[in-house]
């Protein structure tokens, strides 16, 4: 039984219908969805384009209007005012004002939240440093590549250090690094008890960081649960022997393995997934290369997001995380061979 | 509040980074510096003075009033079409206060343009009008005629209403008065009737008026009498006659001499036979050869002008006017472009701008009975399209006349005092009622709409 205080989103039979200029039912994006999110969980919405991933977002933001059905966040109607000062918000694609640079952005919405001066200007530092873009903070945003804009749409989306953080498409635009950052970034968050709700139609993105994930089709819900359980498959084992074993004992193992299955077992070598490999490729290219024309790299994550961690008080990443950021600091270390 | 001003803060930044403004700013300084160049006025320095403050200033208004509603119109719908909207409205700040934060951001805008251009035509005044281009008349005329803020005194016509009532009583009481007739349309009309015979001279006949002065005539406060006349022969022959000024009691002759017709015309008034009075008489002789009536118009064609204060002052009230015109169409345009998308906004509110400029002519046409029934052979169509005119004409003048505002080019232009209660009047009703109103209206607008469509 969860109880009601540890919902942060509740969702009971949505239904979005997009009508025309006369008022006439044109398409129906979201059909008796429901789900619900729980404090500190990180959660994906997955689909095909024009699953309603989107339209699920912008109901949970106030952006649009559930045309029937019950939808709660924070407790709250999600147009309630208290509700927005407790949510980030980044969006598909990064509306911010071209004219403004990435200071002046962050300060702006931070006067939005209420923010003193002071504070603004700690948080704008400690975002562009962590988003790499602190040799860049004085010029204009619409100036910047698409990822450069994404970056600082993320930044904005945490300038309140919000404890509901709502993402949709997060790794669009971004290159591999700042993929990987993105989530590591979200895993962060997860760890400090932040709430994150994003919506990809990338399955690794899912995949990595989400601990349950809800798949979208036309609108409707098609599966829903956590990760580990969705793609556990039950009916097959596998074994994997360390690097050590020695060939004889490799040998020995399949040998009994023939005897009791009657059989041949399907025997593989593990391979390193190709992200893995290339933020190894650029951990050594940057090593010889100082200078970069588009984003710098920047800190895990913004001092201030990381003071109140309740485990840990300093950010730790994940050990997976901590592994690659590690190889990424230390590019004179020696990649280890292909797989 | 400060969430709003946020908001002016990146308007303001939005404009200054844009090239829209430098391309005004531009259009402003040639404006103010060529126009007078292009328009001859009638060869005096104080016409060339009249001429920057009416047709340069004016014009100047003119570009701010179209740049300040586009601005208006592109303020909210521009992010909406751009979606910056949707990050701003998931920020914990209300509508009203972007709505609000928008508007004093384009009040901002227009009131540091309209400074710049104010400063300009100043400027340029100050040079036109500098002691070593003048001669001591020159000099004169423009300190006491035009440089100069002047009270304006009318006739007292305070016993026109109760013979108004009378006759309309003495019209019912001998039943010449139709039992279907509106008393309060025969009252308004028998009241216009009176007041025509009050500014009307007979040939061979004087007309005699009553005038409460602002304040006591004093040497340094020099009076005008100030008139426009026609007359009832058809000829645009000078009109002779006799001018009177005098105390209550005591009449003298002022002036005699003919004046051309349907002009407005300027007298000095001798100030010596009622100084420290408040009232004087003044008196018209119709001497004219032609045996015309004369008639002056009920409507300001006779007034009395005397020295109030100074222009400096003035200049500022009547820069305050055209902000507060400028602030409220900017209001309109912005909550055109809260309901709309941008060209049907624009569409909108430009159209407001033009009906409410063309306000007097459509008073005068809701006062017209007929339209189209008067052409020969008009039939019952013509009849029933001439009512439904005057309805929608009626309407119109109903709807615009609460949104008049004096014109404050004209005043400046005539040397006439702008009371600061105008000033205080136009901002109570047209930034804190109808820009409030527009405000609650647009705010919540925009808490209904769904900005998260998609396209």
């Amino acid at each position: 039984m969860i109880s009601s205080d540890s919902l942060l989103i509740e969702a009971r039979d949505l239904v979005k219908v997009f009508r025309d200029f006369w008022g006439r039912p044109r398409v129906r994006a979201v059909e008796g969805l429901s789900f619900v999110v729980r404090r500190g969980e990180v959660f994906g919405l997955l689909g095909p384009n024009g699953s309603g991933k989107s339209t699920t977002i912008k109901l949970l933001l106030g952006l649009l209007h559930p045309t029937r059905g019950r939808l709660r966040v924070l407790d709250r109607s999600p147009r309630d005012i208290r509700v927005k000062a407790r949510i980030g918000y980044l969006p598909e694609e990064s509306y911010l004002y071209p004219f403004l640079t990435p200071e002046e952005t962050l300060d702006f919405y931070g006067r939005l939240f209420g923010l003193r001066a002071r504070e603004r200007r700690r948080r704008t530092n400690d975002l562009l440093e962590m988003i790499g873009l602190v040799h860049a903070r004085r010029r204009p945003v619409g100036d910047f590549s698409k990822g450069m804009a994404r970056r600082v749409g993320l930044a904005q989306a945490l300038i309140n250090d919000p404890d509901l953080v709502i993402l949709d498409e997060p790794t669009s635009g971004l290159d591999p690094i700042g993929c990987r950052q993105m989530k590591d970034l979200l895993l962060t968050l997860a760890r400090r008890g932040k709430t994150v709700v994003l919506s990809s139609h990338l399955l690794a993105d899912v995949e990595d960081v989400c601990d349950r994930v809800a798949i979208l089709y036309n609108g409707r819900m098609q599966a829903e649960g956590p990760i580990a359980t969705l793609l556990e498959e039950q009916h097959v084992t596998r074994l994997t022997l360390p690097p050590s074993t020695p060939p004889a004992a490799v040998a020995q193992i399949l040998e009994a393995a023939r005897a009791v299955l009657g059989g041949e077992p399907n025997v593989d070598h593990p391979r390193r997934d190709l992200e893995a490999f290339f933020l190894d490729v650029i951990a050594k290219a940057r090593a010889s290369a100082a200078g970069a024309s588009g984003a710098a790299e920047g800190r895990a994550v913004a001092r201030y997001l990381a003071e109140n961690d309740p485990a840990k008080r300093s950010v730790e990443p994940p050990p997976d995380a901590r592994e690659r950021l590690r190889r990424l600091t230390t590019p004179s270390e020696p990649l280890p061979p292909p797989a | 509040m400060s969430r709003a001003l946020a908001i002016a803060g990146l308007s303001l930044r939005q404009a200054v980074r844009s090239r829209a403004l430098a391309v005004l700013v531009i259009l402003l300084f040639l404006c103010v510096t060529a126009l007078p160049l292009t328009i001859r006025g009638d060869g005096t320095l104080s016409g060339q003075a009249q001429i920057l403050l009416s047709y340069t200033l004016g014009f100047a208004t003119l570009i701010l009033t179209i740049a300040g509603v586009w601005a208006g119109c592109a303020a909210v719908s521009g992010e909406v079409r751009g979606r910056q909207i949707q990050l701003l409205v998931v920020k914990p700040i209300r509508p009203l206060e972007i709505w609000m934060g928008k508007w004093i951001g384009l009040m901002a805008l227009n009131g540091l343009l309209l400074f710049l251009a104010g400063a300009l035509v100043y400027g340029m005044l100050l040079w036109t009008t500098r002691p070593e281009a003048l001669d001591a008349d020159q000099r004169r005329r423009l300190r006491e005629e035009i440089l100069v803020a002047r009270a304006v005194a009318r006739p007292d016509e305070s016993g026109l209403e109760e013979e108004a009532r009378a006759a309309l009583e003495s019209e019912r009481a001998a039943g010449r008065l139709p039992a279907e007739a509106d008393p309060q349309s025969a009252y308004q009309t028998l009241l216009r009737l009176r007041r025509l015979h009050f500014y009307s001279v007979p040939p061979g006949g004087v007309g005699e008026w009553r005038i409460r002065l602002p304040a006591p005539p004093a040497p340094d406060r020099p009076i005008f009498l100030h008139f426009r006349f026609s007359k009832s022969a058809m000829d645009l022959e000078a009109i002779a006659g006799q001018w009177y000024f005098g105390s209550a009691t005591e009449a003298r002759l002022g002036t005699v001499g003919a004046w051309p017709p349907e002009s407005p015309q300027t007298l000095p008034v001798p100030p010596a036979p009622f100084l420290g009075e408040r009232e004087m008489r003044i008196a018209f002789a119709n001497t004219d050869p032609s045996g015309a009536t004369i008639f002056f118009s009920p409507d300001g064609g006779l007034e009395v002008l005397m020295r109030r204060g100074g222009f400096a002052a003035n200049y500022a009230r009547a820069g305050l006017l055209l902000f507060i015109q400028l602030a409220f169409l900017s209001a309109v345009g912005l909550a055109a472009g809260s309901l709309f998308s941008m060209p049907v906004a624009a569409f909108v509110s430009l159209s407001f701008v033009i009906v409410a400029r063309a306000a007097p002519y459509i008073g005068a046409m809701a006062e017209q009975r007929r339209y189209f029934s008067d052409a020969p052979g008009a039939g019952l169509a013509a009849t029933a399209l001439d009512a439904a005119l005057r309805v929608v004409f009626r309407m119109l003048r109903a709807a615009l006349a609460p949104l008049r505002l004096p014109d404050a080019l004209d005043l400046l232009a005539g040397g006439r005092w702008i009371p600061w209660s105008a000033v205080l009047s136009a901002a109570a009703s047209h930034l804190a009622l109808y820009g409030g109103l527009l405000a609650l209206l647009c705010a919540a607008a925009l808490r209904r709409r769904e900005l998260g469509l998609p396209e």
